[in-house]
């Protein structure tokens, strides 16, 4: 089977090499990749088309989710649309108004159509979590995962929601981004780029994979970001 | 000679607060220490030496002297007392760099910890030699002792605290730490103080700073240290302000 993916990931060394040894640990083969720019010079797209046994394929973005933002668009599809210039806008105004930017995201979630909203969500939440660890948390020693959850990705994310550690997973009992089902909003990707911001933004946590475990939006009683080192 | 002693309390409060001050504006310059590039480091550590050994620890000292009063004239020998000012520079200057280069470590955590302890029990003792009166001062063993432990310990705890925190504790109570280690260190010092009459003791040097003298320069340190912790938020400052843009 053959897949073709669009992974959105914060510009760091040896990425590729990582992602291509979970392709070649899924019995996965890269038939072709390209990278692109993306709107945020900070980021950059790696679109992929592999092929491989059906189950590791449909598992491949979940695997993937962990480098950045996915996109699994079927064979031949093209990668997505950059934002138009009132998504911009949106995206501005949630910059400017940041930590109060909850119902500004799940507006945009709303708004953006559902091949680009992961992504745009995931991108727009990293630029937010590199800004926010300049603003607050670049001094000192750089802290390795166990402390830099609790020192920096908690009080950061708390500001944006309630939030709890249990282990090296990120609880939101009552995440503002994601409605529970039949509404079913969701914008936890803002959250997961946020934490991933603010990790890849730091030299001792600049490979960490940040995925979304549970949402609320899927049914779950919570939302939980988890994270794991190299 | 009645050799009682007191202190006055608002100049010793007043010492705790120059301490803490200090400290304040040199853990602000040290935290940027462990992500400097190229020579800039050594801006940073000479920056952040300069304001703990100069205000933090110098300072406050000649404060809490200032507050030590004693029934006879007491001024202090000007080369010992220079020589106590750059030698807390220099050795809490080796702590911090120590602190801040490098992988963190707990082995690192302490002997920058040890070294900036043993900075402020170094400028506390030879200021003490500094002092020119008609008594001589001797020392009990076991306050001595307890003076340097402290120094270590909350020197080392200040330090974790300024280093491995974010956010208010890192700032504000890195801060109170250090004073309260500077402090904690110079009162128990003073505590193991014993001074005895001795008429043979020079009771002035040729070239001994006054009281006065004292104080003008704690007053020349103090607003330098005002004018970098101003500068150094200033410059933070504008860094938020570019970064919300």
């Amino acid at each position: 089977m053959q897949l073709t993916l669009s992974v959105v990931v914060s510009r760091r060394p040896g990425l590729l090499a990582q992602v291509v040894s979970v392709l070649m640990r899924e019995d996965c083969k890269l038939l072709r990749q390209a990278v692109s720019q993306t709107g945020d010079p900070a980021l950059q797209r790696f679109t992929m088309t592999v092929e491989g046994p059906e189950a590791a394929i449909q598992d491949l973005p979940r695997l993937l989710r962990g480098f950045g933002s996915v996109e699994a668009q079927g064979l031949g599809s093209r990668p997505a649309a950059p934002p138009p210039a009132a998504v911009e806008a949106a995206v501005q105004d949630i910059v400017a108004a940041f930590p109060e930017v909850a119902e500004r995201v799940l507006a945009l979630a709303r708004a953006l159509p559902a091949a680009t909203r992961a992504a745009t969500l995931s991108a727009l939440g990293e630029r937010l979590g590199r800004r926010e660890y300049q603003r607050g948390y670049a001094l000192g020693s750089p802290l390795k995962l166990e402390p830099a959850l609790r020192r920096m990705v908690l009080p950061a994310v708390r500001q944006l929601a309630k939030a709890d550690l249990e282990g090296s997973a990120l609880r939101l009992p009552g995440c503002p981004f994601c409605a529970a089902p039949p509404a079913g909003d969701r914008g936890c990707e803002f959250l997961v780029g946020f934490a991933r911001g603010l990790l890849h933004a730091a030299p001792t946590t600049a490979d960490t994979a940040v995925r979304e475990a549970r949402c609320r939006a899927a049914g779950d009683p919570f939302c939980e970001l988890v994270f794991a080192a190299p | 000679m009645d050799m009682t002693h007191h202190f006055d309390p608002l100049l010793v409060a007043l010492s705790y607060a120059i301490s803490v001050f200090g400290a304040f504006t040199a853990l602000q310059l040290a935290i940027a220490i462990p992500t400097a590039k190229g020579t800039a480091v050594w801006g940073w550590v000479l920056g952040a030496a300069a304001a703990m050994g100069g205000g933090a620890i110098w300072s406050m000292h000649f404060i809490a002297m200032l507050a030590f009063r004693m029934p006879m004239r007491v001024s202090y020998d000007l080369g010992i007392t220079l020589a106590s000012l750059l030698l807390a520079m220099l050795v809490t200057g080796a702590g911090l760099w120590i602190v801040g280069r490098g992988e963190p470590s707990i082995a690192r955590l302490l002997g920058g910890g040890s070294l900036t302890g043993l900075g402020v029990a170094t400028m506390h003792y030879t200021g003490m030699a500094a002092m020119q009166m008609p008594a001589r001062i001797s020392y009990s063993p076991g306050l001595f002792a307890l003076s340097l432990v402290i120094a270590v310990v909350a020197s080392s705890a200040a330090l974790w605290l300024c280093f491995n925190l974010r956010g208010n504790l890192q700032r504000f109570g890195s801060a109170f730490v250090m004073g309260a280690a500077v402090c904690g260190m110079h009162y128990t010092g003073m505590a193991a103080a014993r001074f005895t009459p001795d008429y043979q003791h020079p009771p002035a040097a040729a070239f001994g700073m006054e009281t006065g003298d004292l104080a003008l320069a704690i007053f020349l340190f103090t607003a330098v240290l005002l004018g970098v912790a101003l500068s150094v938020a200033l410059k933070r400052s504008r860094q938020m302000i570019e970064l919300e843009a």
